[in-house]
């Protein structure tokens, strides 16, 4: 082979900047830490981290019980944004505004801003920690507002 | 197969004039009228909401702005000052801009010096519809209302080109900057997209029944009225069969949902 020192300085050179990233992130933080979804609060109920600073009515239903999500927990962090996305033809395209829920209730007037945020008020902590995490950029943020009224 | 070269082209001209033009010739054989050619048709059944705008009283509080500022502090309309930037739902507009073609120099002044609000026309057969390349402004089957799907809109503009009346505006620049006032039940648009009125179907969706629009709920003189047009005894066919009206530029025959009386 003619020029083999050469090929081969080039290739380690090559591989070396291809896995940079690794050698980065293992020189400056070490493993990757996963992220702590206890503090997400998904439903907001009394005794949950964040309870104490949300407002008595945006706790608690008018009845007095804890808030419920439209669906189970674990079913939000898998499919949200597959709801998120059929929800908004729905309410845009078709005019429909109630959602079944796989729990069987139906949930009236779908709203980002006044169904989710009403409850999960902290964008930061509950959508964009897992969202910046992932890479992700969803621009519903670009029109909608992360504030529901009366909320702080 | 034995085909000489005369009959090959012979029948490939058969065969592009009738992929052509055949469905033009399927429609007139079975008597209807061809596609492409067919008038549109207005009918006076079903459900379509409309507005009927009252000239006279409106001239009467000429500097009344309320329906405007109602509309536009409810769905987080920004205000610019640069007019080139200028978004508008509802605003008003001189007798001869609003009627181009219903005006001429002999009118009484008191006629001319109106100025009446206009706003989207919710057409029947809207150009706005037809030209948009990805679908996010469509007609309502079930109420005629023309909406914008903010989430579809690539900013292309083709829409404004195609809208004979003014109606529809585009973000040049990020809204949320120019907002006097933030309405946190209703969001804001993004630079980019194109917006205009939507006949209030948020309070549609909520009282479907009855809706009352945020410039109809605003205006203290009784000069918009909302209704079905589809129904005889609606507060609209009701304006509309007692006074002489206008619409906008009727020939073009997008057929306008916003009525003027005169």
């Amino acid at each position: 082979m003619h020029d083999a020192g050469k090929v081969v300085a080039g290739i380690a050179v090559f591989a070396g900047l291809v896995t940079a990233p690794i050698w980065y992130q293992a020189s400056v933080g070490g493993a990757v830490q996963p992220l702590d979804l206890s503090r997400d609060f998904p439903v907001v109920r009394p005794g949950a981290p964040g309870f104490e600073d949300l407002p008595a009515d945006l706790a608690l239903n008018p009845d007095g019980t804890p808030r419920e999500c439209v669906e189970p927990t674990e079913f939000m962090r898998a499919n949200h944004m597959a709801i998120l996305d059929r929800w908004r033809d729905q309410v845009v395209r078709e005019d429909v505004h109630d959602y079944r829920s796989t729990t069987g209730k139906t949930w009236p007037h779908l709203k980002l801003t006044g169904t989710c945020m009403k409850c999960h008020q902290k964008k930061a902590e509950f959508c964009d920690r897992c969202h910046d995490r992932a890479g992700e950029k969803p621009y519903c943020w670009d029109c909608h507002l992360d504030r529901v009224a009366g909320g702080r | 197969m034995d085909m000489k070269r005369r009959d090959f082209l012979k029948l490939a001209g058969v065969g592009a004039t009738l992929g052509v033009g055949g469905r033009a010739l399927w429609e007139v054989v079975r008597g209807e009228e061809a596609f492409a050619s067919s008038p549109h048709r207005e009918t006076s059944e079903g459900l379509r909401w409309a507005m009927v705008v009252d000239t006279v009283k409106c001239a009467e509080h000429a500097d009344c702005r309320d329906c405007i500022a109602a509309c536009h502090k409810a769905h987080n309309v920004p205000r610019f000052e640069d007019p080139r930037h200028e978004i508008k739902w509802i605003w008003r507009e001189t007798f001869a801009g609003a009627f181009p073609d219903e005006n001429h120099v002999f009118m009484g002044r008191e006629v001319l010096s109106r100025t009446v609000p206009v706003l989207c026309n919710h057409c029947d057969n809207p150009p706005c519809v037809r030209v948009c390349p990805t679908g996010a402004t469509f007609k309502r089957k079930k109420d005629g209302v023309v909406m914008m799907d903010m989430h579809r809109c690539i900013g292309c503009r083709y829409c404004i080109a195609g809208c004979p009346y003014g109606a529809r505006s585009f973000n040049w620049v990020d809204p949320r900057d120019h907002l006097p006032e933030v309405n946190q039940d209703y969001p804001t648009r993004t630079r980019g997209v194109v917006e205009k009125c939507t006949f209030c179907v948020e309070r549609i969706a909520l009282n479907p029944a009855n809706p009352v629009p945020a410039c109809v709920e605003a205006c203290r003189f009784g000069a918009l009225v909302f209704g079905n047009l589809g129904d005889e005894a609606s507060p609209v066919r009701r304006a509309l069969a007692g006074r002489f009206t206008l619409r906008r530029k009727p020939g073009l025959g997008t057929g306008p949902s916003v009525f003027y009386l005169i």
